[in-house]
């Protein structure tokens, strides 16, 4: 389970206005946006056409990640905040800590797929409070109890302070809300203009990122971010299991994870080991440079033109593209794949 | 008047054209004869999906700095701490996509198109200095083999894209730069005139520069009703109507009249020794006033009395010059002297001594320019167009003189491959510009008083007169009353791309009408097809629905718009739209599948084979023109055809 500075659920509590909880908002959008990169990296590392299935779950996660972010910027709009990405200390650097220094020891890099990293990494960062240890037959255990405040706990002071702080604390201007039924359906993405909304959004966050207390499934069936990367990492689908008594098991259809169909990639790649004038230096940096306009992009759209996300979503295929072309190529100091680097990049050098 | 203006800034960088070379043969667009090997690199003669099957259309500025900026009274800096401007980044966008280049057609691959690029003038800091879009553009005076010593083919080319930046957006602080204040002041109708040079493009895939060339430029005020593409004003013309002895391409200069200054453009002119900006050397060249108007190209002429010097012999062979200056060169002139320049032929002088030289080009006979501004269409069958023509000579606006048209006739043999390749499409050429009578437009007009005219094009269906491809091409010709042979760059025609009629059908079907039109697309586009979506396949097309239908409905200049070629017809555009937004009553996309008949089989891409099908590791070296040069070959050798025959 990450551990959380118990200071930053003391410091919410301890706040008396709507304005101080901004910060605590941005720093969600900033900690959903952190998971992405590793996510992403570990998706194009993935062979065209290979491993499909778990392109799938892992497509799934990210395209959740995104509406995490988006719905951390509504709430941050709907309490007069503003969402800031368009400058180079929103990216954090990898390999490095979570925003907030979530999961303390826990260092995330970009690193290409592999159970390792599935384990290690992304199902500490998605793990919820109380992960439910369903067995993977015939028994396995793979996590202690632990007793640390998790992401889930951040949300719930967010959603405490904003109860206590009562309806007038939604005063943003409604036009800034992000609702766009193209890419994400109403039930999930919804404009918050009053408390319940609000609430109800950041529990979506929760939610599907852990599941609910006692069960795998998110609200809306499907199982939240642990498990997802869990069944990738027993390579079975988790499904109902009556003669267990957890009433789950990662006993369903084999998701095999054939590690020949996955690119050796430089891992934290950053543009200053490719060499100058290389072409491989060169789709690093068009990568660098597409992934901050994402960024911008994205500012724009949690800054007041919510229509923008359509203008955004030609970047995230363009990134697809851009990342699918260097991971052919093979940096031969490095002796692996070229990966994108997920650097700031202001000007396309 | 253009960017050639004293209030100007230079910039040089690189730029990306990751241009898709599967759609450079005409036959690849035969959906019944598509073999999968037209979606892998060339391999020897093996022309295949040619040099960059994988292409994405991605058109982008890399690395653009500001090298110069001149003022309005004629004097400029290099120097960063003389005006914050020099060393600003000249950028492309930096919240959406990049911009894309397109061909008009596969059977016209001249006249290629800038559409959907943002032109930033940045720091790297946010708000931006400057921001505006460039309004899509095509090139224009291509010369093919520019660099010397290099192979031949698209890498020795060069060309000019000039345009107009539109919605521009200044921001607060102009970092106290005296010219981006004079050039702020300057604007009239919110336009900036932009014009950028493109060379040493590389179509190697094994090259650390592949699809990446040079690219210098100039942006500097827009005058109210000048033309948008070109310079109105003197036109330096090779005898022959391609190059000089020396290998100098057409180039443009101007007389500025308030001023007295006379600007040279040699951006696009020179010869080159490489790919990145240097120009060889040709002796003394010597910007000057022929006093006879019959001295020709090559003559022997001596100063003073042959012509007049316009300044000191031009530094071309400074270190960058090229890059620093993009190609600009600015003379003020005495009266005098400015006075014997408005009647007499200007000439670039290749000086032997202090005193004699021989003309290494000059002016059009008579100061005679005719161009048309908006010269790439494409049509809807039943739309008229109009083309806007303007004539000068010797700079100044040709009143009541005629101008004819006409459509050249029918070329066969337009955008295939090498002749040598071993395996060529099975599918047949189609021919171009016919039938003629789908165009109609008077045959001759006469130019107003501001020595303007409008050609307006009439059009009908031309009944899919090229069978497995949309529409037909056209090229119409134009010239002035009077005008020799030669004088006008080979490639100044007026470009249709007139689309067949299509009836929007009642019920759209995969079958019947979506899958046959984006098969093409996944054909011709792998990158596409193999990455993102698979257009011919129903289910791919299904789960991206949505991102389809947002990129069918968006505006051209979009750098999002589908397709990239921006070469669907309208109503078959709206009948994928049509397709896609339809819903059942339960409120779900409905997306009608059709029925399968069964004499119809689609050929089918293996896909899965496809997909880990990356760049062959190993390409036999042979000598590759490159696109342009390719199609630039066949199109002389249909010309000769025709000429001989008439």
């Amino acid at each position: 389970m990450l551990k959380l500075r118990a200071e930053i659920i003391q410091e919410i509590r301890s706040k008396t206005n709507t304005a101080e909880l901004y910060q605590y908002l941005q720093s969600a959008i900033r900690l959903e946006h952190a998971t992405i990169p590793p996510y992403l990296t570990a998706l194009y590392s993935i062979k065209p056409g290979r491993n499909q299935e778990v392109v799938r779950i892992i497509l799934s996660i990210v395209r959740e990640e995104m509406l995490h972010m988006t719905i951390a910027a509504n709430v941050l709009n709907a309490i007069g905040g503003h969402p800031d990405l368009n400058h180079p200390k929103f990216i954090p650097s990898y390999p490095g800590n979570l925003p907030m220094n979530i999961g303390n020891d826990l260092i995330v890099g970009l690193k290409p797929l592999s159970k390792e990293v599935l384990k290690n990494t992304f199902m500490r960062i998605e793990e919820p409070e109380d992960p439910i240890n369903f067995p993977v037959r015939p028994n396995f255990m793979f996590l202690g109890t632990q007793e640390y405040a998790t992401i889930g706990q951040f949300y719930q002071a967010i959603i405490d302070k904003l109860k206590e702080l009562g309806t007038h604390c939604i005063k943003g201007n409604p036009n800034r809300q992000v609702v766009n039924e193209q890419w994400f359906s109403q039930d999930q993405l919804f404009a918050v203009t009053n408390l319940d909304e609000a609430v109800n959004a950041l529990t979506i966050i929760v939610e599907q990122g852990e599941g609910t207390h006692n069960s795998p499934l998110d609200p809306e069936g499907a199982y939240a971010h642990y498990y997802r990367f869990a069944e990738i990492y027993h390579g079975r689908r988790l499904q109902k299991d009556s003669t267990v008594k957890e009433g789950y098991s990662y006993s369903g259809e084999p998701i095999p994870l054939e590690e020949d169909g996955i690119w050796q990639l430089v891992e934290n790649s950053k543009t200053q080991y490719y060499p100058k004038g290389s072409r491989a230096l060169r789709l690093v940096d068009q990568f660098n440079y597409s992934y901050t306009n994402l960024l911008n992009g994205l500012h724009r759209t949690f800054n007041g033109e919510p229509q923008y996300l359509n203008t955004v979503m030609g970047l995230m295929y363009e990134l697809k593209l851009q990342a699918q072309e260097m991971v052919e190529i093979t940096d031969p100091s490095l002796g692996k794949q070229v990966a994108p680097a997920f650097e700031y990049a202001a000007v396309n050098v | 008047m253009s960017y050639l203006d004293n209030l100007r800034l230079t910039f040089a960088g690189d730029f990306q054209a990751d241009v898709s070379t599967v759609n450079n043969d005409v036959r690849h667009f035969d959906n019944a004869t598509f073999e999968e090997r037209f979606q892998n690199f060339q391999q020897g003669n093996v022309a295949n999906g040619w040099w960059n099957p994988i292409g994405s259309g991605a058109y982008r500025l890399i690395n653009c700095k500001v090298q110069s900026v001149h003022y309005q009274d004629g004097s400029g800096t290099t120097d960063a701490t003389v005006d914050p401007a020099v060393g600003l980044f000249i950028d492309g966008s930096n919240d959406r996509v990049g911009g894309k280049l397109v061909d008009l057609d596969p059977q016209w691959q001249l006249a290629s198109q800038i559409w959907g690029l943002k032109i930033r003038l940045t720091d790297g800091k946010i708000p931006h200095l400057l921001t505006a879009n460039f309004q899509p553009a095509a090139f224009r005076d291509i010369l093919f083999g520019r660099q010397e010593g290099a192979s031949p083919g698209d890498q020795t080319a060069s060309a000019s894209f000039q345009s107009v930046l539109t919605d521009l957006e200044w921001g607060d602080n102009l970092h106290n730069s005296r010219f981006l204040k004079e050039l702020k002041a300057a604007i009239s109708d919110g336009l900036l005139s932009i014009r950028l040079a493109t060379f040493g493009y590389s179509t190697n895939s094994t090259s650390n520069r592949f699809t990446i060339g040079t690219v210098i430029g100039a942006i500097a005020p827009y005058r109210p009703n000048e033309p948008r593409s070109f310079v109105l004003g003197r036109r330096m013309v090779p005898l022959n109507g391609e190059r000089t002895a020396d290998n100098i391409n057409f180039f443009d200069c101007r007389v500025d009249e308030d001023t007295k200054t006379v600007f040279a453009d040699f951006a696009n002119a020179l010869p080159l020794i490489d790919g990145y900006g240097s120009l060889k050397n040709i002796n003394d060249l010597q910007l000057a006033v022929l006093t006879d108007e019959n001295t020709k190209e090559s003559g022997q002429v001596s100063k003073n009395s042959d012509f007049i010097a316009l300044g000191t012999t031009i530094p071309y062979r400074e270190q960058d010059w090229l890059r620093q200056t993009s190609g600009i060169w600015a003379v003020k002139l005495q009266p005098e002297v400015f006075e014997s320049i408005q009647n007499k032929p200007l000439a670039l002088i290749k000086m032997s001594n202090r005193t004699n030289g021989v003309v290494a080009i000059r002016e059009s006979v008579n100061g005679l320019l005719i161009r048309a501004d908006n010269f790439v269409h494409r049509v809807e069958p039943g739309e008229t167009v109009q083309t806007n023509l303007f004539a000068v000579g010797y700079g100044k606006p040709l009143t009541d003189t005629k101008i004819t048209a006409a459509v050249l006739p029918p070329l066969p043999g337009q955008g295939g491959g090498r002749p040598t390749d071993p395996k060529p499409p099975k599918a047949t050429i189609p021919v171009i510009n016919t039938p003629a009578s789908a165009v109609s437009f008077p045959t001759s007009l006469s130019t107003d008083a501001d020595g303007k005219a409008e050609l307006t094009i009439v059009t009908t269906n031309p009944n899919n007169p090229r069978k497995y491809l949309d529409g037909q091409v056209y090229m119409i010709q134009y010239q002035l009353e009077g005008q020799i042979e030669g004088q006008q760059q080979q490639f100044d025609f007026i470009y249709l791309l007139l689309h067949d009629e299509y009836v929007v059908p009642e019920q759209p079907t995969w079958i019947e009408h979506i899958q046959p039109i984006l098969q093409q697309y996944s054909n011709l586009y792998p990158i596409m097809s193999k990455r993102l979506v698979n257009l011919g396949d129903y289910e791919s097309v299904k789960e991206h629905r949505a991102i389809l239908e947002l990129a069918f409905s968006l505006d051209p200049s979009n750098p999002n718009f589908m397709p990239v070629t921006r070469d669907l017809s309208h109503p078959k555009q709206e009948t994928i739209l049509k397709w896609l937004r339809q819903k059942t009553p339960d409120g779900s996309y409905a997306l009608v599948y059709g029925e399968q008949k069964l004499s119809w089989q689609q050929p089918k891409v293996d896909s899965k084979e496809a997909l880990v099908s990356a760049p062959p590791v190993e390409i036999e070296e042979i000598e590759d023109l490159g696109a342009k040069a390719q199609f630039y070959q066949s199109f002389k050798a249909a010309r000769k055809i025709n000429s001989d025959r008439t």
